[in-house]
């Protein structure tokens, strides 16, 4: 790639002008770290000599006496003319992340981000790659505006929520594509995937960008390109850090020993009967749950890396391991991963295939449910007067049995362990066409393949199996062994023609012309079963006995096919660009989907974008102003993700009646299901100031949903609980993201530099379909409205407890008048869980070669349910571990208080569970130190650079829980917390980067 | 310069190449339509198996569903307590708190209408089977699925009807004859009158016994009495009958069903509860919902641990009769429990366990009320006894008033724990007076009176289906 592209006739001209040279060398350094910079071009200003720097970046050069300049470039950096003031010269060249000349990766085609028309943000890996978290995208929270990322759980290995823009579906998928090398993959696969390799990041985000996805890239893509090989000396290279994981406090309180037995005498009529004798002794006991479940957990991860290769052929190849223990104890994940990545460049022909692996194996527990078994929840529903183990040392039963376990058993006795293989694989052929100048094909194939495995186990003589026994499942009463299996191969084919040129001799005009093919397939197959009676010895299926028609112990088997679906498209791109100044980029392209019938599978849909540089005019004289781009497009997609394999056809599901199988209706028809189309309009503006010290973008964007994926409520009396998948309504998302960079202090041995972005997105259901322009959430407090944002809370308003009788008072529809009777007319559209700010902050000094980095990320305006504080604030379960506030709880007439009397049947479906989302945090704090290449020259290796940082050490928010951010684990709509929250780690590690 | 010629012929044929065919994949786990008579006789038995939900007779216990048609009756009315052990989940439902917006009364509404749709949606696919091999057995099916049509629509009226008279104006629930899967939000009904829907009613149960007459009888295939057959259709227009007054015609059938399998002696009737082989005579068993190593219907009242118990005043009714209904194998009396409360727990359903629908001894009460209604004091307390005498409690000799009270604190006791309490009180006194309530009584309700002007004697309408069917009229109060 970096091949000199000198004609024979330079060569000729260059030995004839030997006599009048001179000798110039020097190195090429990163202007940031000083880091070398290898393989950048160094070639004269008349274009006749050449070189490329080594591994260390020094160059040297015999130049014509008559050259006085250089022109420094490389694909990382800035290009740099740098003028020849002696022999020797130190060059330090601006990482291209400031660059207009940095390529912009698209997924199909590569602009550079001068031509770029649509909204892009690129994301520098190296910002956020040490951060010792197991999945990629939790990454991503606060790192380009536009981006609305939640983490909400801290079970290691778990995915984030990542949403661009708002959501732009109700009922379709929100979340946005990822495609890794050309490749897609399902995010809840990075956990089995280490980011350490990953190279680039873009975020595709407005349709000129995204137009060329399709129905794939409706909800915005997250392209990631992985490490090429680097030509020159192999460079060896190892990361690795070690640290301890913590959790972080709960605001959620719940009363300690002394607080539950005031509060069970005094306030709950006592609801266990307890003797005052019985009060006294339990009174001796004072548990700290938590203590018991969760502990400081130690973290460690360790790469090695190799990259090298020569003018023909370029690798990459790694191997990494990660072990990363939770908080709770015996949950945690462990993770071996190997990539190998090779490209061969052959006269015309140019091949590559990168290849990766992972294999991961996770312990974990169950999250976001209200559910008796789950130990997230019996930890904070524990009674502080019980402890978790006898004097004997044996897991202690409850009074609160079966309604409640031992936390500490279920952890460790019963785990539930999974494990996955993920390859991943991608090959590509590029064939510059001999007898057609500027023509290149290109085949790109891609496979994704994903096995997981579950395994559960529930010992015999657990309390769980006990529990199961209890509620009447007596058949599960000696525990059971459950083992499931879930494989997913998915591939992708993609043909190409471009065609790259000028129009004219003057290159004023450049045309790029593109026609693709592509072919998406995916297939799933699982299969999974529970045996019962665990009667032997053995902690796996050994241990079961036999099912007979008198001990019950029949398996269950089950499985299906979760996904088996097509996807063909044709598509074309044409980029024009005028004087490297103005620019024209269409798309267009035509997607046929499996999941819609016949008639309506196919659509068509494209996008305009235009960009204009501004500041290279003639008439253009405001010499602050470095650069001055304006863009404006205009664009349509489709989305056909997250609405199931056959959303348009009747269905009958299976089952068992009386011992023969049955067919009922599972799913109601809709033949006319068609494509949701998102349509955006983007109008962007980047800038650099005073010679780039402040660099930034704003965009403006106004998307819309047309034809929007709803499954409204079927009235019971057309079908019960069957559903449908309609198209009807639409929504918009209208925003502004504000970019902005500025080096406060740029001196040789100290800088400081901040970086920032904001984001504004405001939501609006514009339209939904007969009848139902309001429609409660199944199963949830929330409601669509008409006019309102998606995920609006629909409750009744909280007004406080009456002093007189100790009622809960709410508002009627009015707003003015109080009630003590909860009636449904009165509930109210009362703001969206969708958090409409968002952003991050991050702030970085260097002292020689010292760094200190802060970055917080935030965000304002949401609201969230808290279900897991309606859980034990709930007057029924006075008799269970209860929060704090209940002391509060009325209990005489005229006592003021905001707790309403212990023996109201609480009303979930108030503002009283209501709370502000709002929150900052420290996400990562990190302060590093290399050695100076001088230093490193004389140990004779490449670099090194030892740090220690921190994740989430702080966090401000009033919501009374672990942690504000609610991901989907906890609510489909991410809109609740509705129990078992596993707190977000707090994270400290120390380690080293050694490059040889 | 080979190299020319593939990659022009592969660019070229990929790129053009349309792959539809490749675009048309299917479901293979599930059908989309019912083609073959096979496909007929497994949607059948998928109208039976929405009986299974939890919504409708199965009870897990923990998860807080309705089972509305098992057990929560007898909470919801004086039978049962709701113990301490039940963590509060069904207090709504015991205090009769609920509002329009409550999951639990959503699932009341929306189980039967979604075992309506199945049937309706078999009764249509039916014609395409009524002649040729199987035409006798279409029309076996199509007598059960009106059979089934018929019951849902009546355990709706149940909990949704505005009263229970015969020829009454008041809203009863939309009778619905139709499914449409394409367009579900088309024809949507307005409620009937209770008239209208028992007229309905009616008229399904008589088509179901005249194509039971045409086509022949369920037999052999119903060894396990897991479905429908005449039998079960004459039981349920007997309990229609029985609420809608209409007491002649209740007698009627109740004797018909009598005739086809009579009562059970005292160790049958506590065996039928015990074991799953109602299917076998001696056992009065006529309908039972089938297990299928997965129905827990008494998830919610036995175990060591239940979420209701049986109240002391009706407990105490019960030791007072002994007999068959004191048997350890189906009530255990003075269990300990939390807090100390000394519990009775019906255990007629332990485990894994089917659920009864329709047993003879619902029937020969039926049958002795309304003799007494008629008039026929004699009649009446012949039947009473017959039953007293098949459990094993002495026989008596009331009339006029006692003679009623007789048979309705009898029937408390013979189907304790079956789903009836709570509609008979809402047929009848509507008072609920309970003495075990409220943490003084190791309850987590609180609610220890309820009188007749109480809106929950009529369920809400569910809001979601108001929003989406505006026609259909909520209940006073809501």
């Amino acid at each position: 790639m970096r091949k000199l592209l000198l004609l024979p006739g330079f060569f000729l001209m260059a030995l004839l002008a030997a006599a009048q040279t001179k000798e110039v060398s020097g190195t090429v350094k990163d202007s940031k770290d000083g880091t070398p910079i290898e393989g950048a071009t160094i070639r004269t200003s008349d274009g006749r000599n050449a070189t490329v720097s080594k591994a260390d970046g020094s160059f040297s050069l015999r130049v014509a006496e008559s050259v006085n300049q250089l022109v420094v470039s490389s694909v990382s950096h800035q290009q740099l003319v740098v003028p020849i003031t002696g022999s020797v010269l130190d060059i330090r060249l601006v990482p291209s992340t400031e660059s207009l000349s940095e390529v912009v990766i698209s997924g199909y085609a590569t602009r550079t981000k001068r031509a770029n028309t649509g909204s892009v943000a690129s994301i520098s890996m190296d910002e956020v790659k040490a951060a010792p978290v197991a999945s990629f995208d939790q990454l991503l929270q606060g790192a380009a505006p536009g981006l609305n990322v939640k983490n909400g759980s801290g079970q290691p290995g778990r995915n984030a929520e990542v949403v661009i823009r708002g959501r732009g579906s109700i009922n379709g998928s929100v979340t946005p594509l990822y495609i890794v090398d050309g490749v897609e993959v399902r995010p809840e696969d990075f956990s089995t995937m280490n980011q350490a390799d990953f190279e680039t990041i873009s975020v595709l985000k407005d349709a000129a960008s995204t137009a060329i996805y399709g129905s794939r890239g409706a909800n915005g893509v997250i392209v990631i390109t992985t490490k090429k090989g680097r030509a020159g000396k192999v460079r060896y290279s190892y990361d690795g850090q070690f640290g301890t994981s913590t959790m972080p406090d709960n605001k959620l309180k719940l009363m300690n020993t002394p607080q539950k037995i005031e509060f069970e005498k005094n306030i709950a009529n006592n609801p266990w009967g307890w003797s005052d004798q019985q009060f006294d002794s339990l009174a001796k006991i004072n548990t700290n749950w938590y203590d018991a479940v969760f502990h400081a957990a130690p973290t460690q991860s360790h790469q090695l890396s190799a990259s090298g290769g020569d003018d023909k052929t370029t690798f990459y190849a790694s191997v990494g391991y990660l072990d990363q223990q939770g908080t709770a104890v015996n949950t945690g994940l462990t993770r071996y991963t190997g990539r190998l990545n090779i490209a061969h460049t052959d006269q015309n022909v140019k091949i590559g295939v990168n290849m990766a692996g992972g294999w991961s194996k996770f312990i974990g527990t169950d999250e976001g449910n209200s559910g008796v078994g789950s130990p997230l929840n019996t930890v904070i529903w524990a009674l502080p007067y019980e402890t978790p183990y006898t004097s004997t040392g044996d897991y202690t039963n409850s009074i609160q049995f079966p309604f409640w376990i031992n936390p500490v058993e279920e952890l460790q006795r019963n785990p539930q362990t999974s494990w996955q293989l993920k390859l991943t694989g991608s090959a590509f052929v590029e064939y510059k066409l001999p007898w057609v100048k500027n023509l290149t094909y290109r085949l790109n194939t891609g496979g994704d393949f994903s096995q997981f495995e579950l395994f559960n186990i529930i010992n015999n003589g657990t309390q769980s199996a006990l529990q199961n026994a209890a509620f009447g499942q007596d058949y599960r009463g000696s525990g059971e062994v459950s083992r499931g299996l879930d494989r997913r191969f998915r591939y992708t084919v993609t043909n190409s023609l471009t065609y790259k040129t000028y129009l004219d001799a003057a290159k004023d005009h450049s045309l790029t012309a593109a026609v693709y093919s592509e072919f998406v397939r995916n297939q799933g197959r699982s299969f999974n079963y529970t045996g019962y009676g665990l009667l032997l010895p053995f902690p796996n299926e050994a241990g079961l006995v036999a099912g007979t028609a008198s001990n019950g112990y029949i398996p269950i088997v089950g499985g299906g096919f979760p996904e088996n679906s097509a996807l063909m498209s044709y598509f074309s791109s044409l980029d024009y660009g005028f004087r490297n100044r103005y620019f024209v980029t269409l798309t267009g392209r035509t997607d046929g989907s499996s999941r819609l019938s016949p008639e309506n599978r196919w659509t068509r849909y494209g996008s305009v974008g235009a960009s204009w540089i501004l500041s290279d005019e003639d008439f253009f004289h405001a010499d602050f102003v470095k650069l001055l781009k304006l863009k404006a497009s205009i664009g349509s997609v489709g989305n056909q993700n997250g609405i199931g394999e056959f959303p348009y056809l009747q269905q009958y599901g299976r089952g068992t009646y009386s011992g023969g199988g049955t067919l009922q209706i599972s799913r109601l028809g809709n033949n006319n299901l068609t494509w949701e189309k998102r349509r955006t309009i983007n109008l962007g503006v980047d800038y650099a100031l005073f010679n780039y010290v402040v660099t930034g973008s704003i965009e403006v964007y106004n998307s819309r949903t047309n034809g929007l994926y709803f499954s409204p409520f079927v009235p019971s009396t057309s079908g019960g609980s069957g559903s449908i998948l309609s198209n009807n309504g639409s929504m918009s998302n209208k925003g502004i993201e504000v970019a902005l960079g500025v080096r406060i202090i740029n001196t040789k041995n100290f800088k400081w530099q901040v970086q920032a972005n904001y984001s504004y997105n405001k939501n609006t259901i514009l339209s939904l379909p007969d009848h139902q322009d309001l429609q409660l959430v199944p199963g949830g407090v929330q409601a669509l409205k008409v006019g309102k944002p998606l995920n609006s809370f629909y409750l009744v308003r909280y007004a406080g407890v009456d002093p007189a009788t100790g009622n809960s008072l709410y508002y009627t529809k009015d707003g003015k008048t109080k009630t003590d009777v909860f009636s449904t007319d009165d509930l109210t559209i009362v703001g969206t869980s969708d958090a409409p700010h968002n952003g991050g902050f991050t702030t970085t000094f260097n002292y020689k070669g010292f760094e200190l980095q802060a970055f917080f990320t935030y965000s304002f305006g949401n609201y969230i349910y808290n279900n897991a504080l309606y859980n034990v604030a709930y007057g029924g379960y006075a008799s269970s571990g209860f929060w704090v506030g209940g002391l509060n709880a009325w209990t005489t007439p005229g006592q003021v208080t905001d707790f309403p009397r212990i023996d109201e049947n609480t009303q979930a479906s108030t503002t009283r569970f209501l709370e502000k989302g709002d929150f900052w945090r420290l996400r990562n704090l990190m302060l590093s130190y290399s050695l100076s290449q001088a230093v490193c020259n004389r140990l004779k290796i490449g670099g090194f650079r030892i740090f220690v940082q921190g994740q989430n050490l702080y966090s401000h928010f009033s919501f009374l829980g672990f942690d504000p951010e609610v991901s989907p684990i906890q609510d489909a709509h991410s809109s609740s917390v509705n129990g078992a929250q596993y707190p977000a780690l707090r994270t400290i590690t120390t380690g080293v980067n050694i490059t040889l | 310069m080979k190299l020319r010629y593939v990659f022009t012929v592969l660019s070229l044929a990929v790129l053009g190449a349309a792959c539809n065919k490749q675009l048309d994949t299917g479901p293979q786990a599930s059908l989309t339509q019912i083609k073959t008579f096979s496909d007929v006789r497994n949607a059948l038995l998928g109208c039976y198996a929405g009986f299974q939900s939890s919504n409708y007779y199965n009870s897990p216990a923990a998860s807080g569903s309705s089972s509305g048609w098992s057990t929560i009756p007898d909470l919801m009315g004086d039978d049962f307590v709701e113990a301490l052990e039940s963590l509060g989940n069904w207090r709504a439902l015991s205090e009769m708190t609920y509002a329009a917006d409550n999951g639990q009364v959503q699932g009341l509404f929306s189980q039967p209408y979604e075992v309506i749709s199945r049937a309706n949606n078999l009764l249509q696919a039916l014609p395409a089977f009524s002649s040729g091999d199987n035409a006798a057995e279409a029309m076996q099916i199509k007598a059960q699925a009106l059979a089934i049509r018929a019951m849902a629509h009546f355990d709706l009226m149940r909990y949704f009807a505005q009263d229970f008279g015969r020829n009454s104006g008041q809203l009863g629930v939309p009778y619905v004859t139709y499914f449409n899967a394409a367009d579900p939000f088309k024809n949507l009904p307005s409620r009937n009158s209770v008239k209208e829907d028992y007229d309905s009613l009616y008229s399904d149960l008589e088509n179901s016994l005249q194509a039971f007459r045409d086509a022949g009888d369920l037999s052999a295939d119903n060894t396990s009495r897991t479905l429908i057959d005449s039998l079960v259709v004459h039981a349920i227009r007997a309990r229609v009958s029985y609420y809608a007054a209409q007491w002649q015609a209740a007698a009627d059938d109740a004797a018909i069903a009598l005739d086809l399998r009579p009562l059970g002696s005292a160790d049958d009737y506590v065996a039928s509860f015990s074991t799953q082989t109602e299917g076998d005579p001696p056992s009065e068993v006529y309908w039972a919902i089938p297990s299928d190593n997965t129905l827990t219907p008494g998830g919610a009242t036995n175990g060591p641990n239940p979420n209701y118990r049986v109240s002391s005043a009706t407990s105490a009714v019960i030791q007072g009769l002994g007999g068959a209904y004191t048997s350890s194998a189906i009530i255990k009396f003075n269990q300990t429990g939390i807090g100390g409360y000394p519990r009775t727990l019906c255990w007629k359903y332990p485990g894994i366990n089917s659920f009864k629908v329709f047993r003879a001894g619902e029937m020969i009460l039926i049958k002795a009320e309304a003799e007494a209604q008629l008039g026929l004091d004699g009649d009446a307390l012949a039947d009473l006894n017959e039953l007293r005498s098949h459990r094993g409690v002495a026989a008596g000799s009331e009339s006029g008033a006692a003679l009623l009270t007789a048979i309705t604190t009898l029937r408390r006791v013979e189907l304790l724990g079956e789903g009836h309490r709570w509609f008979d009180l809402k047929r009848t006194s509507r008072v609920i007076d309970r003495s075990d309530c409220g943490p003084a009584g190791g309850s987590p309700s609180t609610t220890c009176t309820i009188g007749a002007d109480a809106r929950g004697w009529i369920l809400p309408i569910p809001v979601n289906d108001v929003t989406a069917n505006p026609k259909l009229a909520q209940n006073p109060g809501y």
